[in-house]
């Protein structure tokens, strides 16, 4: 059975007409990994690998009886490409994540992005954690390689609403006391912030051995400016007003804005970070696409 | 200067968009960001072209209120603001005459050479426009176009011939500020009739609408191509006045001295109305001798033939002299009492000459009388053409057609008894009367209306002591209508002795008396009765009925009434005593003749006597009438039909083709005949035949003399009215009273105005619609 592409390119708009959060995991991750199915470029699949010792967390799911009554010890099947990579995800709940042009705000993106990244890793079996921060971590959900935690998580996800401003600096240092052991850290946010402040507060996890993947969602309003008149523009977090022309908005702006991607771009890259950038009008396939690719990468 | 100020206080209403606007610019729309990071203010660039853009805005729809506001309230520019107009050229008004005297030798083609002298001699940029002048009406044929296109006019004229109606000049120049005034307003599509009533300034069927509306106001050369008729001067002088906007040019296309045979008139000898007597002129130019260059017309020998209902009845032979025609006799005049063609309405024409006799037909100088005698026309219409052979060049004039009414009259004997005495004696003298020969119908006791009396033309009362009072009543009715009768009183038996009482007078009188309610014989006393012989006295020979009255003075009178007779009465026949025997009585419209005596043997030897026959016969005749009428119309001339009083009808003219279309059958109350001939009208009460004639003035081809054409000329213009520009021909109007409404241009203004402010409007609609949420 076969997906068609638009199932598996579901837009935004599209994720957010369903019911909840969880069905909106399910739906963008099946239609996802249907398509990759079909694709020769990426080998995820449950292909037997090798036995391991069942230790104390294990899902007895995974035990194969058949070794146990030959040889009375418990084994956990382990398949091809899976591995325990810890899911940190790290989702900014500012208020400038609340805006939006369309349909879809950022913070909703965020959440849809955030649900599904969870979504899949729980169907590799990953732990996957949940932080939720603005200027300070506001929720925050140790990883579980449990079925039922992905439900309880993805309600988390659901109940975050627009916060205050950011910091990401404060959030960093507070990550690292929940940040236990190595694995994948999951940044969703605008990253309205200097290149530097992210440096600063990138460069302590890497240090740890974490592997960071930034999403920056961005609304295409933020990219590509429409207004051809000048405009009184209010920011949603500070509540200060500017009023600007349009002929700014349709070239030193998104100057500026490129400059300031670019020098994001540099600074992941100093920090052995990756970063992406995500339109809030487009499908979620490219994220999760990264983030498989990347967990490939490090398996 | 505004038709409606009060519109200008709409224009208050331009606080309203001055108050969007404020409010407008003082809540600009506010629009959430995510992140000012990488923004910079930019007020002074946005104030800038927002506030231009607004201010085009508002400017826009301050323009659109305005303009709007100004239309409604209509200002009347002046000249000095509308400017001049556009068309630098003349106009050229081609006024042609088609009357009938242009028919006359080569005037015609001549008169077509001149027109189209006009048309190539005017400038390319000058207009021209055709008109043609007959009768009453002066019809635009063409519509002003340049002269470099005026092949449609030209096509116009060379289909035009002249008519046979009278064009009066006065009436063409008194006009002609109307029919230049409609012929140069735009045309209106649904006005299809381009013919211009001369006397009610009607163009076609429709109003001439609002004058000055759209009025090419160019200068007009009106350009009058004439035969300069000396007959087509009106009354007065001063109609012929040029309009106030026009130069009056003429185009003499005639051709000098003319000579021209011509029926004038035919009409009935009064004296008997049996003889028809023909007046024929003969007229050349009166005042200027003879022509320079053209033969002296010499004596004429015609044949007057008379032709009755399309038969010929007689011939006879006419010779007479030309000669200039009697100004007295014939008051056609330069401005000098001559008649408009209103003033000859479909007439009765009975003969104002002595009658004379065929053999003693008279040729005085340029006029004979002919006398057709004893036109022995049964009864009933007739219609009788005169033509004069052989033909002259305007063979139009050379026949004449009248209209003989031969009425067939009925008496009516009314009587005691239709066996008495007295009724045998007047039915038998009324049947010897021959003309006219009476139809006697006998009627004894009551019962009599005024209508069913009205179809008689004389009432015979041989004893008025036998109708009622109700029949009195009705005979007065009939009387006073215009009826006659003769009545003769009772002869009351029981009445003796000298004084005649009220009842005595009732029983003689009758119904008649009616001294109370008025009756036929009010203030008529019957004082008294005599016995004893009487003799007639004074008789009033001059009377018609006693013209051959001696035979009464041998009447006996064995008994007699004595009557007194009021102060209008005129006494004919007198006793010898002088009590009156016969009086005539004028009632109303009608007329009677009272005999003061009964016609009974008992009383006189009246009824044996030859008189009496006579008596009866002439006083009959004297209150018939002839019985007997002639009658004619012109050409252009207004005839009454009759047709709507009764259910309708039809009009067929002289070739017998339908006048009146389906619609007109019952709403055409009178006929404005355009060709010479008969005219058939049928309607409910039967066929009536209308005669129809050229109108004799144009039969005198003299022209006008050169000093009255100069004077003509010399006139001053009419005094401009509102709506007329200036006579002058080579300066432009100073008048700036003349006003044209700006109402026009401002409502197209106002309505690209409102496009400009839907698409500006649209345009700050459109940014809003593009803002994200």
């Amino acid at each position: 059975m076969s997906a068609t592409p638009h199932t598996r390119l579901l837009s935004p708009e599209i994720l957010a007409g369903l019911a909840n959060l969880e069905l909106i995991a399910r739906t963008a991750v099946e239609g996802f990994i249907a398509g990759l199915h079909r694709s020769p470029q990426y080998g995820f699949s449950q292909e037997f690998k090798e036995y391991r010792a069942y230790a104390e967390g294990d899902d007895p799911r995974f035990v194969d009886w058949n070794v146990y009554a030959r040889t009375e010890r418990t084994y956990v099947r382990r398949f091809e490409g899976e591995t325990n990579t810890r899911l940190m995800i790290l989702l900014d709940a500012s208020a400038s994540m609340g805006y939006g042009s369309h349909t879809v705000s950022k913070l909703q993106y965020g959440k849809y992005l955030a649900a599904a990244l969870a979504y899949l890793a729980t169907r590799q079996h990953d732990p996957v954690g949940l932080i939720v921060f603005d200027q300070k971590v506001r929720q925050y959900r140790p990883a579980s390689r449990r079925t039922g935690s992905l439900q309880a998580m993805i309600h988390a996800i659901d109940a975050v609403s627009p916060g205050g401003g950011t910091d990401l600096e404060a959030s960093f240092r507070s990550f690292g006391e929940h940040l236990k052991g190595r694995g994948l850290v999951a940044v969703i946010s605008d990253f309205y912030c200097d290149a530097s402040s992210l440096t600063n507060a990138v460069r302590p996890l890497a240090w740890r051995g974490h592997d960071i993947m930034l999403l920056q969602v961005l609304d295409p309003q933020e990219l590509e400016p429409s207004w051809r008149d000048p405009v009184l523009l209010e920011d949603v977090e500070s509540g200060r007003q500017m009023t600007v022309a349009a002929t700014y908005l349709a070239a030193q702006y998104r100057q500026r804005l490129e400059a300031h991607l670019q020098q994001l771009r540099q600074a992941a890259a100093d920090t052995q970070a990756h970063c992406l950038l995500v339109r809030t009008d487009q499908p979620l396939d490219q994220a999760m696409r990264r983030y498989l690719s990347f967990r490939q990468g490090k398996a | 200067m505004f038709v409606a100020p009060a519109f200008l206080f709409a224009l208050f209403a331009v606080g309203v968009p001055l108050w969007l606007h404020r409010i407008a610019r003082a809540n600009p729309t506010r629009h959430p960001f995510a992140s000012l990071m990488f923004l910079e203010a930019s007020d002074a660039e946005r104030t800038a072209k927002r506030s231009l853009r607004y201010w085009w805005l508002l400017v826009v729809r301050l323009l659109l209120l305005l303009a709007l506001v100004l239309a409604f309230a209509g200002p009347q520019l002046t000249q000095r603001f509308a400017g001049q107009p556009a068309a630098a050229g003349r106009l050229h008004a081609i006024l042609l005459d088609t009357s009938l005297s242009m028919q006359y030798g080569d005037r015609w083609p001549r008169a077509i050479a001149a027109a189209q002298a006009v048309l190539e001699q005017a400038p390319a940029s000058d207009r021209a426009m055709l008109v043609a002048g007959r009768g009453r009406q002066i019809e635009v044929l063409h519509p002003p176009v340049a002269v470099a296109d005026a092949g449609g006019l030209r096509a116009a004229m060379r289909t035009l011939t002249p008519g046979l109606a009278r064009l009066d000049y006065g009436l063409a120049m008194s006009t002609a500020e109307g029919w230049l005034e409609a012929a140069r307003r735009p045309p209106d599509p649904k006005d299809t009739d381009s013919r211009f009533d001369a006397l009610t300034g009607i163009r076609g069927g429709l109003s001439t609408g609002r004058p000055g509306t759209g009025l090419d106001q160019s200068p007009v050369v009106l350009h009058l191509i004439t035969d300069l008729q000396r007959s087509a001067a009106p009354q007065r002088f001063a109609d012929l006045q040029p309009p106030a906007q026009a130069r009056l040019v003429l185009h003499d296309v005639g051709d000098g001295a003319a000579g021209n045979l011509f029926i004038e008139q035919a009409a009935l000898d009064p004296a008997d109305g049996r003889s028809l007597i023909v007046t024929i002129r003969a007229a050349a130019q009166p005042d200027d001798g003879p022509p320079p260059d053209g033969p002296t017309p010499g004596r004429q020998i015609r044949q007057l033939i008379l032709n009755v209902d399309g038969k010929e009845h007689a011939r006879q032979e006419v010779s007479l002299t030309p000669a200039g025609m009697d100004r007295s006799s014939y008051p056609i005049g330069e401005g000098g009492g001559m008649r408009s063609e209103l003033d000859y309405p479909a007439t009765s024409l009975i003969a104002p000459l002595a009658p004379m006799s065929a053999a003693d037909a008279t040729a005085a100088a340029g006029m004979a009388q002919v006398v057709f005698p004893s036109l022995e026309l049964g009864a009933g219409a007739h219609r009788i053409e005169l033509v004069l052979q052989p033909h002259d060049s305007l063979p139009q004039d050379d026949r004449y057609r009248a209209v003989i009414e031969h009425a067939d009259p009925r008496a009516l004997l009314i009587s005691r008894s239709p066996d008495a005495d007295d009724a045998a004696y007047f039915s038998s003298a009324l049947g010897s009367l021959t003309a006219p020969r009476l139809t006697i119908e006998l009627q004894a006791g009551s019962g009599l209306t005024a209508a069913a009396l009205a179809s008689y033309s004389v009432l015979v009362i041989t004893d008025a002591g036998a109708l009622s009072s109700e029949d009195g009543v009705q005979i007065k009715e009939y009387v006073e209508a215009g009826g006659t009768a003769l009545v003769a009183l009772g002869g009351e038996s029981g009445v003796d002795g000298a004084a005649v009482g009220r009842e005595a007078s009732s029983r003689i009188a009758g119904g008649l008396l009616g001294e109370g309610a008025g009756g036929l014989l009010e203030g008529i006393r019957l004082l008294a009765v005599h016995d004893g012989p009487a003799r007639v006295g004074e008789i009033t020979i001059a009377h018609p009925v006693l013209r051959e009255s001696g035979e009464w003075h041998r009447v006996r009178f064995f008994r007699r009434y004595e009557v007194r007779v009021a102060d209008r009465d005129r006494v004919l026949i007198e006793y010898g005593d002088g009590s009156p025997l016969l009086v005539e009585r004028t009632i109303g419209s009608g007329k009677m003749l009272l005999l003061a005596a009964p016609v009974d043997r008992n009383w006189n030897d009246l009824a044996i006597h030859p008189s009496f026959v006579r008596f009866i016969a002439e006083a009959a005749r004297y209150l018939i009438g002839p019985g007997i009428s002639a009658s004619s119309t012109t050409v252009g001339s207004v005839v009454l039909t009759g047709l709507t009083a009764g259910g309708g009808g039809q009009i067929f003219d002289s070739q017998g083709n339908r006048v009146l279309d389906l619609a007109q059958t019952r709403a055409a109350d009178r006929l404005i005949p355009q060709q010479a001939g008969f005219y058939e009208i049928r309607g409910e009460r039967g066929v009536r035949w209308v005669a129809v004639n050229v109108d004799a003035r144009e039969s005198d081809l003299a022209r006008l003399s050169d000093s009255f054409v100069q004077r003509w000329q010399a006139m001053p213009l009419r005094k401009a009215t509102l709506h007329a520009v200036s006579a002058d021909m080579d300066k432009p109007s100073n008048d700036e009273s003349r006003t044209m409404s700006a109402a026009i241009a401002l409502l197209w203004l106002a309505a690209g105005l409102l496009i400009a402010e839907l698409l500006l409007a649209n345009r700050h609609l459109a940014v809003r619609r593009e803002t994200p949420q």
